[in-house]
């Protein structure tokens, strides 16, 4: 590892020997082409401990090249198209939608933004931007009683989730970070100094809780409600700190990270595949040790150019109809594809309770733009598949296609919340839990 | 103007009176409109049910404003009636200001709120009467039902809802394009003067009222961005830590990452603030018994084994382990570790430090740089010994033969040729640099130039923040020489006799935690010198908390403030062994308190607050205004001499801000300043986002692209230049990297200094600059639209809309039917599209002067490397007929909208140093602004001073 020497002939080697040496960026520049890294040695475990129904939203920006996506057949008898054929294995398993969007959605590079929470975010009069609770922390506020986490949130950029407030939760990027998160004890002391160090942080929180109320009554309108912000992170993170006092006595889980690869970078187009992979195993750990049953993940962010082949996705994402591009998008998506598929995998090959993980997980996987034919920026008709979840009532194997326009996507959120075991019979604008899907 | 507005008003009175059949009208008028939401229904409702006399008034005065500010942008053009337009500005403004209280009064003796959207009503009367029947008969034959030019209908894109805020950027369009002339089209019939004046009149009129109702002129409640709260905890406590990296990314809005309204709060932050406290005064308060505890590693290179792989260097750190450096397969010389290639290098790995802090990392180098003859003789030489040795491994003398004779035929010419001409071999100084593992981050702690001959070499010094995690350093040779594929391949290059600078380090040295004192700074300033240390344990926990707060809340703290981080100092008093860590508790909650990580702007305690537009609207106190500043200027803590003249009452005149001003860019931390301002403004932030292939672009050559532009914004700065040097100066402000880029002779060393510019060069000024160039292209292709919206958006201040949905890219040269044809040409043929010519006429020929310089802004004549490659053509035309071309061309023309390019530059600086979006409000401001930075030879100094002694500034 020390000494680098570029031996002719063998770019590809070299660099992959060379590993961390280099500063990546340039190293992309050099090297436009594809280099991938090392794939991951991670294996699934052979059962779950206990069947909990879960939910994960993955979030592509960008939208995906519409021609190679979107299949000309429906019902229970269709055709792959060229993006999904990753998926074939799994073909059962998931249920492709075409025809929805949100009716409010913004279009253009903003669709994370209300992909999760279906707001209409210029309702709010005098606002120019308002969002609302996402269906993951709906689930999590349900969910998160019995878990240590009550969600997990993980993105490259943006935010998926969003609280009662409609303040955007950002994501950890960094799978180390997770890892030491959701898996290695804060601290190595003993019980009581774990117990006397919670009561130290509530007060704390009590101290500035009181300050901030004070403060409070003498700011002007606009102030107070930036400052509601902060006032619900504290009354939130108290809830956390009282949460894991409780969880104090129970050990944390033990995983073993040797077949993890936590020091994949999330910038670089090298480690795209391999941190992709380790988030998803992250996800993965979490939910069989019920960590969380919730998690929000944002693959990259919207107009930004990270791909794994050194493309730029935005640009691309404005194809205007050039086949070439087309075809370097397809590219791209089907790579996307292969990394959900590997991971539908490992949920399917751990058995729980009469079925598997992934009967007991739902995977919503999408993306809250649509380029249609000619590299548009819509919010309708977006692609969408939802995977998972059968012995929580979904029935799968199935392309469900929609009239545009005429079904909300909310549909599926409220469908998916149903299925999480939380009695509500609205979210959103939907009409009704999603025909087909149950 | 007076006696027009009067009769304007008698008739609309009268048009309130008189009208009868508004309902149907609104009937019709709600038809049009599909999108609309439910609330804007609602407004109407009340707007046609009834118009009381508030809203008359409302109406009338908010009216008044809006042909103040006609006056004033009508008048301010004639120079001979320059005087009475300032008399009448100031009788304007006093009336408005003095209407403008009657109006603020009257909704609250009524119950109804004229800043509150939701008392808002739209002026449905006029916009029925007048605004949709103008609009009707000018506008709707082409932005109508039955065409619709640039995806526009005014009969649904144009609702009278002021409130959302893209609809009035829409209204704002159709004002500029009124007020210009631009529409309708020359060929269609021409409305009055009067007509067009009282259209343009109302909308500035409502989008103002809009503005004030939703109350977005007023700078909200805003936290610390990371940047800020780094500098912050480095200011305050004295330790220096990577905070940057632990926090989530800020969002920015208005195209900067210090807006109030933009930069929100979760649970993630609060956490991560709960841990970066505890690390924070772990680290700030050392055990003073154990003493500073350094430790100091020796690698002498000569020390190596070797029969040891790498020639291992250890050193012995105590009985049980030793650190190694791993030097090089290669034999050393002269006691010296040689490092000849790009990426090569040696390290220390896998060790860990006993203690997190700074530390000293010193390498003795030197470096032996072939001088250009040398380099171009011996490139050739290289060739000819590679060829020697293929013929060596042919046997049959025939084909030997062959081979030399095809060698020199087709290879050596060219060869030779590419030795003699190409700029790479111009060589400069190698470059060492130093990589961290720290944990999962892997930073580039430190990168320079070496210089120092081999028989005098020099001891270089490397300040990193090392943690207890696992740890490596890796010392790398940074020189790449641009890789010429055809005439150098890589096997070439990689060899050793290919002459190149090389590298030469003699010893390393690790030594730290480097402290400013034993115990540090750090530790005395939280606690401090008292009687009562060591004695009285409780009052000394209220000297050492109330002090530490006054910093931390950069104002000062009355006694009751402290009581509750008190309290919580005795409840875990107890439980702690000492006071010490006691002490951090309390000090960990005032880190996290609101007063701390939010620039509170609060009115202060001892004055009764009655109404809460008070609480909104009022004159900062002269600590907050402290913090404006020092935030402003430093992104960072006011310093004691901010506090003591706040603490004095005496923050205030224009003498005395000036001078505070001047006094903070002298100080270091005005570096902030430059680099986020300038980061954010021009982009620079975006620079290595996605970097563009090519050759000569380097890791050293991208740090230097961003310091040119920041050098350059800096240069102007403190030297008191004319900011019109940042759209064409005849210096360049480079290092010597840039210079070996931009093919510039005799620039030596890696600092940045003013050069002037070669008479041949066709460069000065922001555009030129290979920073802003790459930033604007593709990554493989220069891109004139990126270019020309860059030059609109950021130094003419007139950002085009984005482009409509449904619509691409540029066809690719693909569709064209033909393999080369220029971007140039392929815009041409997108522009063909009237709808997309609407922008693209604007933006296009701005770019296309530019294209002589390629995706990483280097000089070109061609597009593509080929010698029938298509020459490049730099000439343009603006959608005015004016005729310009290249470089030049475009300076002359950006040169001629000399008040344009001001008012965006005092625009991003007011944005930037209130940490809110403008309003159609604060357009006087910004006028102001640039009439005073015109009597003062146009400094950025001036526009400064011009913020800091702004009545905005000074106000919530």
């Amino acid at each position: 590892m020390n000494v680098v020497r570029m031996k002719p002939m063998s770019r590809r080697a070299a660099l992959r020997g060379v590993g961390a040496c280099i500063s990546l960026p340039f190293l992309e520049a050099m090297v436009p082409t594809a280099v991938k890294a090392a794939s991951s040695q991670f294996k699934p475990l052979s059962s779950s401990p206990g069947a909990h129904p879960r939910m994960i939203c993955c979030y592509i920006p960008q939208g995906v090249n519409i021609f190679n996506w979107h299949p000309n057949d429906s019902g229970r008898k269709w055709n792959l198209t060229p993006t999904l054929q990753p998926l074939a294995a799994h073909k059962s398993d998931f249920t492709l939608l075409t025809g929805l969007g949100h009716a409010h959605g913004p279009g253009g590079h903003q669709g994370h933004h209300t992909w999760l929470t279906a707001a209409n975010l210029k309702g709010t009069p005098g606002k120019d931007y308002q969002n609302s609770i996402s269906i993951d922390q709906v689930a999590a506020e349900h969910h998160g009683k019995e878990t240590r986490f009550p969600s997990l949130e993980l993105s490259e950029h943006g935010a998926l989730a969003f609280n009662r407030l409609g303040t955007p939760l950002p994501g950890e990027k960094d799978p180390r970070r997770v890892f030491n998160r959701l898996f290695v004890p804060e601290d190595q002391a003993s019980r009581k100094e774990s117990v006397q160090r919670h009561i130290e942080r509530s007060s704390v929180l009590d101290v500035v809780l009181g300050e901030a109320a004070s403060l409070k009554r003498r700011l002007g309108r606009a102030d107070q409600r930036k400052l509601e912000e902060y006032l619900n992170s504290v009354r939130e993170t108290e809830r956390r700190v009282q949460r894991s006092k409780k969880w104090i006595s129970v050990p944390r889980p033990n995983v073993d990270k040797t077949s993890l690869k936590l020091s994949s970078n999330w910038y670089s187009a090298r480690d795209r595949g391999m941190w992709l992979d380790v988030m998803l195993e992250l996800s993965y750990l979490a939910f069989i040790t019920d960590t969380t049953r919730v998690v929000t993940f944002q693959w990259s962010r919207e107009a930004g150019s990270l791909t794994h082949n050194g493309e730029d996705h935005h640009a691309l994402s404005h194809h205007g109809g050039d086949p070439q591009a087309l075809k370097k998008l397809g590219v791209i998506d089907e790579f996307h594809v292969s990394r959900l598929s590997r991971f539908l995998s490992l949920l399917k090959a751990t058995k729980e309770a009469s079925g598997s993980m992934l009967d007991h997980t739902m995977v919503l996987y999408g993306s809250g733009m649509n380029q249609g034919k000619k590299g548009g920026h819509s919010a309708k008709d977006l692609p969408l598949l939802l995977a998972g979840g059968r012995k929580l009532g979904l029935k799968h194997g199935q392309h469900l296609s929609f009239e545009v326009d005429s079904t909300p996507l909310s549909n599926v959120l409220l469908t998916m919340l149903q299925k999480m075991g939380i009695e509500r019979d609205k979210f959103g604008d939907s009409s009704g839990t999603l025909t087909g899907l149950v | 103007m007076i006696a027009f507005e009067r009769a304007n008003y008698a008739r609309w009175t009268e048009a309130i009176a008189a009208e009868q059949d508004r309902y149907a009208i609104f009937q019709e008028w709600t038809r049009h409109m599909k999108h609309i939401t439910t609330y804007l229904a609602a407004t109407l409702l009340s707007a046609s049910v009834g118009c009381d006399d508030t809203d008359l008034d409302l109406r009338s005065s908010s009216n008044r404003v809006a042909h103040g500010a006609e006056n004033r942008s009508e008048q301010s053009g004639r120079k001979d009636g320059l005087a009475s337009s300032r008399k009448l500005l100031v009788s304007d403004s006093r009336r408005d200001s003095r209407t403008g209280s009657t109006t603020e009064r009257l909704p609250s003796n009524s119950g109804v709120r004229s800043d509150d959207p939701r008392h808002y009503k739209a002026d449905q009367l006029t916009f029925s009467r007048e605004i949709y029947p103008f609009l009707k008969t000018h506008c709707l034959k082409c932005h109508g039902p039955r065409k619709q030019e640039g995806h526009f209908r005014v009969d649904k894109d144009l609702p009278n809802n002021f409130l959302d805020r893209d609809v009035t950027w829409r209204w704002s369009e159709v004002l500029n394009v009124l007020d210009k002339g631009e529409m309708p089209p020359k060929k269609e019939v021409k409305p009055g003067a009067v007509k067009v004046t009282k259209i343009t009149a109302w909308i500035s009129k409502e989008r103002l009222r809009a503005e004030r109702a939703r109350r977005s002129g007023r700078v909200v409640l805003r936290r610390m961005n990371r940047e800020e709260y780094n500098n912050t905890i480095r200011d305050l406590i004295g330790v220096k830590m990577q905070l940057v990296d632990k926090l989530p990314e800020d969002s920015s809005a208005g195209g900067f990452d210090n807006n109030g309204g933009a930069l929100t709060i979760s649970p993630f932050h609060l956490e991560l603030y709960l841990k970066a406290a505890r690390a924070i005064l772990d680290r700030a308060l050392v055990d003073e018994s154990l003493g500073p505890g350094t430790i100091k590693w020796h690698f002498e290179m000569e020390n190596g084994r070797p029969g040891s792989p790498n020639r291992r260097v250890r050193v012995k750190e105590n009985s049980s382990w030793r650190v190694h450096l791993n030097a090089s397969h290669r034999k050393p010389y002269k006691g010296n570790v040689v490092l000849r290639h790009w990426g090569e290098g040696c390290s220390v790995s896998y060790f860990y430090v006993p203690r997190a802090g700074e530390y000293i990392i010193r390498i003795r180098a030197a470096a032996r740089v072939p001088s250009e003859k040398q380099a171009r003789e011996e490139g050739v030489q290289v060739h000819l010994r590679k060829q020697e040795e293929r013929e060596s491994k042919i046997s049959d003398p025939l084909k030997r033969k062959e081979s030399r004779q095809r060698f020199n035929k087709w290879r050596l010419p060219s060869v030779k040729r590419h030795h003699a001409t190409d700029r790479s071999y111009r060589y400069g100084p190698p470059r060492l640099r130093v990589l961290g593992y720290l944990g999962s981050r892997r930073p580039v702690l430190a990168a320079f130039d070496v210089t120092a001959p081999l028989d005098q070499p020099k001891v270089h010094e490397v300040r990193a923040l090392l943690t207890t995690e696992k740890t490596s350093l890796n010392f790398q040779n940074d020189y790449r020489i641009p890789y010429a594929p055809h005439f150098n391949p890589h096997h070439l290059v990689q060899r050793d006799d290919f002459p190149r600078p090389e590298l030469f380090i003699d010893w390393i040295e690790i030594e730290g935690p480097v402290y400013d004192a034993w115990p540090p700074s750090s530790h005395t300033r939280i606690l401090i010198n008292s009687p009562n240390k060591g004695r009285n344990e409780a009052v000394y926990a209220r000297e050492v908390i109330g002090s530490f707060m006054r910093r931390a809340f950069r104002r000062e703290i009355g006694t009751a403030e402290v009581k509750p981080y008190l309290k919580l100092f005795k409840k875990v008093r107890g439980n702690k062994e000492s006071f010490q860590e006691a002490i951090k508790v309390p000090l960990a909650a005032v880190l996290v308190s609101p007063h701390f990580l939010y620039l509170v702007e609060e009115k202060p305690v001892d004055v009764a607050v009655k109404r809460e537009r008070e609480r909104d609207d009022q004159e900062l106190t002269q600590y907050q205004l402290a913090s404006r500043l020092s935030y402003f200027l430093w992104s960072s803590v006011p310093d004691e001499v901010l506090l003591d003249l706040a603490k004095a009452g005496r923050l205030k005149g224009e003498a005395v801000l000036r001078r505070q001003v001047d006094r903070m860019l002298k100080d270091g931390r005005s570096k902030a300043f430059i680099k986020n301002f300038t980061g954010q403004w021009l982009g620079l932030r975006e620079i290595g986002a996605n970097p563009p292939v090519a050759n000569r672009y380097d890791e050293h050559l991208e740090v230097s692209m961003r310091g040119e532009s920041e050098a350059f914004f800096e240069h102007i700065l403190r030297n008191d230049l004319s900011v019109m040097d940042f759209l064409s100066s005849d210096y360049l402000v480079i290092n010597e990297r840039l210079a070996r880029y931009y093919d510039i002779r005799n620039v030596k060393g890696d600092h940045f200094r003013p050069v002037k510019m070669p008479a041949s060069m066709q460069r000065g000024g922001l555009v030129t600059q290979a920073s802003i160039l790459s930033i604007t292209s593709n990554g493989t292709r220069t891109s004139p639209v990126r270019r020309g919206v860059w030059i609109l958006e950021r130094l003419l201040g007139d950002p085009p809309p984005p482009p409509p949905p449904n619509v691409g890219e540029i066809p690719s040269s693909a569709d064209q039917g033909r393999k080369r044809v220029t971007v140039r040409k392929r815009l041409q043929i997108h522009r063909t599209n009237p709808q997309c010519a609407r922008c693209h006429d604007k933006i296009d020929p701005l770019g296309f002067a530019l294209e002589n310089f390629d995706h990483a802004g280097s000089w070109r004549e061609r597009e593509g490397r080929r010698r029938d490659s298509p020459p490049i053509d730099a000439s343009a035309q603006l959608p005015d007929g004016t005729k310009f071309n290249g470089v030049e061309g475009l300076q002359a023309q950006l040169l001629k909208r000399k008040s344009q390019f001001l008012q965006c530059l005092s625009r991003k600086m007011y944005t930037y140093a209130l940490g809110r979006e403008l309003g159609y409000a604060d357009e006087p401001v910004i006028k102001e602004a640039v009439r005073y930075m015109r009597a003062k030879r146009m400094t950025l100094r001036s526009l400064l001073h011009h913020v800091v002694s702004s009545r905005v500034f000074h106000r919530k």
